[in-house]
Order: C-alpha cells, then sequence, then structure tokens
C-alpha cells in the first residue's frame, strides 16, 4: 500500500517538478505572449537602456568639465593635468619608462600588481586560519577578544614608519597591506564561521561527528558566501596598504609613481598612475564578485 | 555496531520469550547550572521502551521534552541516572541513535543523495554499501527523481523525507524525533505525518517522538507519556489503541476518524490543561 503511494505521489510530484514551477513563464511562452506581457518586456529593456545611459553619460561629463576647465585655465592645469594627456601619457611611459629611471609603465603596474595579490592572498590565509582557530578555541577567543579589539580599531597607518624601519621598503609594504586587510578579514571569517546553525552543528554531533569534520563538513562549506564577501573588504584594504606603503618607501609601483609624480609636479604621471589604479582596482573587485556569483550559482 | 552483543541480545530475548526493552531510561535527573542559578530541567524520569514500539512524548514547551531527547542521543550526560540501549549504558552520541530535529537541516551545498550519504561519511562506513543504501532509501521515499537536485529545488514535505533517509541511512536502532514537522504548514504536516508514521511503522522503528501537538501524537504513536511542566516528570502514560478497527492497524490519518481519538485527546488535553491554569 505504502509502495503504491508513494509510486503515485512519485509521479505527481515528477509532473509538478520545482523546475517547472520555477518558471512561470514557461506556459505564457509556449503559447503566444499577450500584448501586455510584451509591452512589460520592452518597458523593462528601455529602462535597462536608460540607466546605462546615465552611467555613460555621467562619466562623459565629468571627462568634459575636466577637460574644458583646464583648457580655459578656470582652473590651473598644472595641478589637474587634462584627460586627454593621460593616454598619450600612457604610451609614453609605455614606450621609455619613467622621465629618469626604473622601466615603463607595465613594470610599475605589475610591481602593484603583484603586491596586491601577495597581500591579498597572505591575509585571506590568515582570515581562514585565524577565524578557524578562534572557532575552534571559545577560550583562545575570549582571551583574545580585547586585544583583537584594540588592535583593530588601532589606525594601522600609524604603524607605517615602524613598518618601515623594521622591515625594510619591500616588506613593509607587505606588512601595511596586511595589517590593515588582515583583521578585518579575520573578525569578519569568524562571525561567519561562528553563527553557523546550531541545529546543523547539533545534527553533526548526533551523527557522531569529531570537531575537525564539523568543521570541514559544515562550518567552512556553509561559509563560503562569508568569505567571499569577506574577500570584497579584503582586495580594497589590500589596495589600500599597498599604495600607502608605496608612498613611504617603494622605488617602483602605482603608489611610487603617484608620489613621485606630485614631487616634481608632474600631474600627467600622477593622473595616468591613478587612472591605472583605477581600472586595476575595479578589475581585482570584479574577479572576486564573479568568485562570489560562482559560488552562489553553484548553490542556487 | 557490536554484532556479537546484536546476537547474543537476540537469542535472550528468544527464550525469555517476553520483549526485552530495547532502551530504558533509569532515575534520568537533569540539572542546568547558569548565572541566573540551578534550573532542575527533568526529575526522576523512569521508561522502558520495547523494541518497534512508537513512544510519543507530550508537554508543555519548556518540559525538558527536548532535553530528554539529547539525554537518550548521548548529546547530554544527565546529572544523574542512566540511559541504557540494547544492555548497554549510553556514553556519547552513537551510530544506535538518529536523531531528526525540527529542521530539516540538509546542507544546501550538497545534493540529496550526498546529504543521505552524510551520516555513513562521518562514521567512516562503507561507501559503497551506504551508497546502495541512500539510493534506496530515497527510492523507497518517493525521492528517486530528485537524488541529483539540491534541497533548495525541493518541497518542505520532500525535504523532511530526504531528512528522513539521511537519518535512516546510519541504521539506527532507535529514532529519536524531536518535533519532526512544527516547521511545516499545516496541510503539509498533517500529510507528512500520515507519510512518516506509515514508513515507520512498515519498517519496524523503536521511534521516540517529542511533539506539543497531541493529535500528531496520538495519531501516530503506540504509547503516550505525558510530561509535567517544569521539572518534567512523567505524569501519565498511555496505551493508544483503537478497538473500534477491529485489531488493525491504522494510518495516523485513518485513526483520526476513530472514536478514540477524540477521547484520548480529551483525556490529554485535561491533563495537560490543569497545569496550564495550575502555573497561572
Amino acid at each position: 500500500m505504502l509502495a503504491d503511494q508513494s509510486n503515485k505521489e512519485h509521479i505527481h510530484k515528477q509532473e509538478n517538478s520545482p523546475e517547472r514551477a520555477l518558471n512561470p513563464f514557461e506556459q505564457a511562452n509556449e503559447k503566444k505572449p499577450s500584448k501586455a506581457y510584451l509591452k512589460y518586456l520592452r518597458q523593462k529593456k528601455r529602462n535597462r537602456w536608460t540607466v546605462r545611459l546615465s552611467q555613460v553619460l555621467i562619466f562623459v561629463v565629468f571627462l568634459a568639465i575636466w577637460e574644458i576647465s583646464a583648457r580655459t585655465h578656470a582652473v590651473n592645469p598644472m595641478l589637474t593635468s587634462y584627460p586627454s594627456a593621460i593616454w598619450p601619457t600612457f604610451l609614453e611611459l609605455l614606450n621609455s619608462g619613467d622621465m629618469n629611471h626604473q622601466g615603463n609603465i607595465i613594470h610599475h603596474t605589475s610591481v602593484t600588481l603583484l603586491e596586491v595579490a601577495i597581500s591579498f592572498v597572505i591575509s585571506t590565509l590568515i582570515g581562514i586560519v585565524v577565524g578557524a582557530a578562534l572557532w575552534w578555541s571559545a577560550f583562545l577567543y575570549r582571551v583574545l577578544d580585547p586585544y583583537m579589539v584594540i588592535a583593530n580599531a588601532m589606525p594601522k597607518i600609524a604603524l607605517v614608519p615602524i613598518f618601515y624601519i623594521w622591515l625594510g621598503s619591500t616588506l613593509s609594504i607587505y606588512g601595511i597591506a596586511i595589517s590593515i586587510a588582515g583583521f578585518i578579514t579575520t573578525l569578519m571569517i569568524y562571525s561567519g564561521f561562528r553563527e553557523t546553525e546550531p541545529d546543523k552543528i547539533k545534527l553533526m554531533q548526533v551523527l557522531g561527528a569529531k570537531k575537525w569534520q564539523i568543521f570541514s563538513k559544515l562550518v567552512f562549506p556553509s561559509n563560503l558566501p562569508t568569505i567571499t564577501a569577506a574577500l570584497k573588504a579584503t582586495i580594497g584594504l589590500v589596495l589600500v596598504g599597498v599604495i600607502v606603503g608605496e608612498f613611504q618607501s617603494a622605488r617602483a609601483g602605482l603608489g611610487y609613481l603617484i608620489i613621485y609624480g606630485s614631487q616634481v609636479f608632474e600631474m600627467n604621471l600622477v593622473m595616468t598612475a591613478i587612472a591605472i589604479l583605477a581600472v586595476m582596482s575595479t578589475v581585482m573587485y570584479g574577479m572576486v564578485l564573479y568568485l562570489e556569483m560562482f559560488i552562489r550559482y553553484k548553490r542556487r | 555496531m557490536d554484532t556479537s552483543t546484536a546476537t547474543a541480545y537476540s537469542d535472550i530475548q528468544d527464550s525469555a520469550n517476553t520483549k526485552l526493552p530495547i532502551m530504558e531510561l533509569n532515575q534520568i535527573h537533569q540539572v542546568y547550572f547558569s548565572d541566573a542559578g540551578e534550573v532542575e530541567a527533568i526529575r526522576d524520569v523512569n521508561l522502558s521502551i520495547q523494541p518497534g514500539e512508537f513512544v510519543g512524548i507530550v508537554g508543555q514547551s519548556g518540559c525538558g521534552k527536548s532535553t530528554l531527547l539529547s539525554i537518550i542521543s548521548g548529546l547530554i550526560t544527565p546529572t544523574s541516572g542512566q540511559v541504557v540501549i540494547k544492555g548497554n549504558p549510553v556514553n556519547g552520541t552513537s551510530s544506535q541513535t538518529g536523531y531528526m530535529l525540527q529542521h530539516d537541516t540538509l546542507f544546501e551545498w550538497r545534493t540529496i543523495l550526498d546529504n543521505v550519504m552524510l551520516g555513513p561519511e562521518i562514521q567512516g562506513l562503507d561507501k559503497k554499501k551506504a551508497r546502495k543504501r541512500a539510493n534506496d532509501l530515497l527510492d523507497r521515499y518517493g525521492l528517486a527523481a530528485f537524488k541529483d537536485k539540491f534541497p533548495q529545488e525541493l518541497s518542505g514535505g520532500m525535504r523532511q523525507r530526504a531528512a528522513l533517509a539521511r537519518t535512516m541511512c546510519t541504521q539506527p536502532e532507535i529514532l529519536l524525533l524531536d518535533e519532526p514537522f512544527s516547521a511545516l504548514d499545516y496541510q503539509t504536516r498533517l500529510a507528512m505525518s500520515d507519510e512518516i508514521g506509515i514508513i515507520l511503522k512498515k519498517e519496524g522503528c523503536t521511534v521516540i517522538m517529542v511533539t506539543h501537538d497531541i493529535s500528531e501524537a496520538i495519531s501516530m504513536s503506540d504509547r503516550i507519556v505525558v510530561l509535567s511542566a517544569r521539572p518534567g516528570r512523567i505524569q501519565s502514560e498511555h496505551q493508544i489503541l483503537f478497538p473500534s478497527a477491529g485489531g488493525a492497524s491504522l494510518s495516523p490519518m485513518a485513526s483520526r476518524d476513530t472514536p478514540e481519538f477524540g477521547q484520548y485527546f480529551q483525556t490529554i488535553w485535561k491533563e495537560l490543561d490543569f497545569h496550564v491554569s495550575g502555573s497561572k
């Protein structure tokens, strides 16, 4: 009797299978879509394009105002440079290297890129490892809590000179980037770990799971979305740390170009470096965003 | 599980020709400590359960029902007293007991099949056999077409059945259900208690179900234990029989239509109600 029942239901459930339920328009599409629906689709498309267009417009207007006010000397072009100067400067830097020394713009960009990538990876690993340790031992968390609060509240920029003295010109860049990003990453990841559903932990315990099994099969995988969210903050903070570090001590990198350009009053150089930095940070943020979407998609 | 004890156990059972209890609670006493003071959750609970029996435990919220299940499962060691399963005292969690919670707690990053495989994975059981068992269970519970789906793609009732399959996949001796249907909407809840009731009866599982829903308890259980308000003590026990059905075993849904059902409900309701007005 039961078998019959479940069989019947099985068929029934298949007919109503969720994929079908998830797409309420499927039926409407199979038939002819109504006029009102087509209108709705057109309207939606138009809205999307209006938003895009406005976004582009803002950017174009911004560049235009900048260019015009510099050309008409409404502002001093010595201070602001011109947007139209950025591309030529870029090409010039590409071919000749900067005015006096140390390779071309590709070199500077890749130096910064590498520093950001390494600091990002290390900050993330610290975040996950320390977050896991704090989750593992409630004692450790309770002991370290006040120190972490202080360390987190402390403006890490204040440590830049110390890092420079202690770690030297190259390592201090990593030191600053990691100290700025590492704490936030750790705290965000830890709070995700801690808020793992108690019912699921109970389930794991009932099934006889060891603590490391609870971590590897539940706490870590269930927090992948939390971790990617933390990485969005990490990437931004690492960029801040690396640029500030380069300001202090570097011989190469975009931060170095910016500080060098401003010292010799070469605003074209400064603006070009900033433009490259803007593109770079956008691309990196986009990559983390893509990772997040990928994980979401995997879980639907 | 130790197979030799299992054989010895069934031998004794045959020779004595009376059923030995599969589980016994001896003088269970539980006190919680907090900054606010001590709270006595459970006092002097003695209970023995026969193999294949379905026991419903009802009581108001906060009477220690769930605590009792946690103690049986070995999650909590009682302040005093002992849980004995098949002659062996319970000491920590083991695969003897399967626990089903109020929420299905399926892992949304695992497919249904992988969710069912969670228990065997953790306990390090033979993967191949476990996989076969998982497949069988899902087939029997009407989830054959959903093995590779993710929990989010299933309805509430299907998810609960998947959770049952996950619990059964480790082949527990005793199944503990902690308000298993209370997170479902009313219609689904009725359907699910009927469905799961039939499955469990058919497979001859020993079940302890905690609920605050008296009707649910009556429709599914062979015996109902009423717990008093905190500290939880056994206030009364009711053997649930439906003579009007002429000895036929009724599905949970069908039992709701019998005249006895209403009588049991009235009796148990009064016992619980007394405590509500008493505590006011």
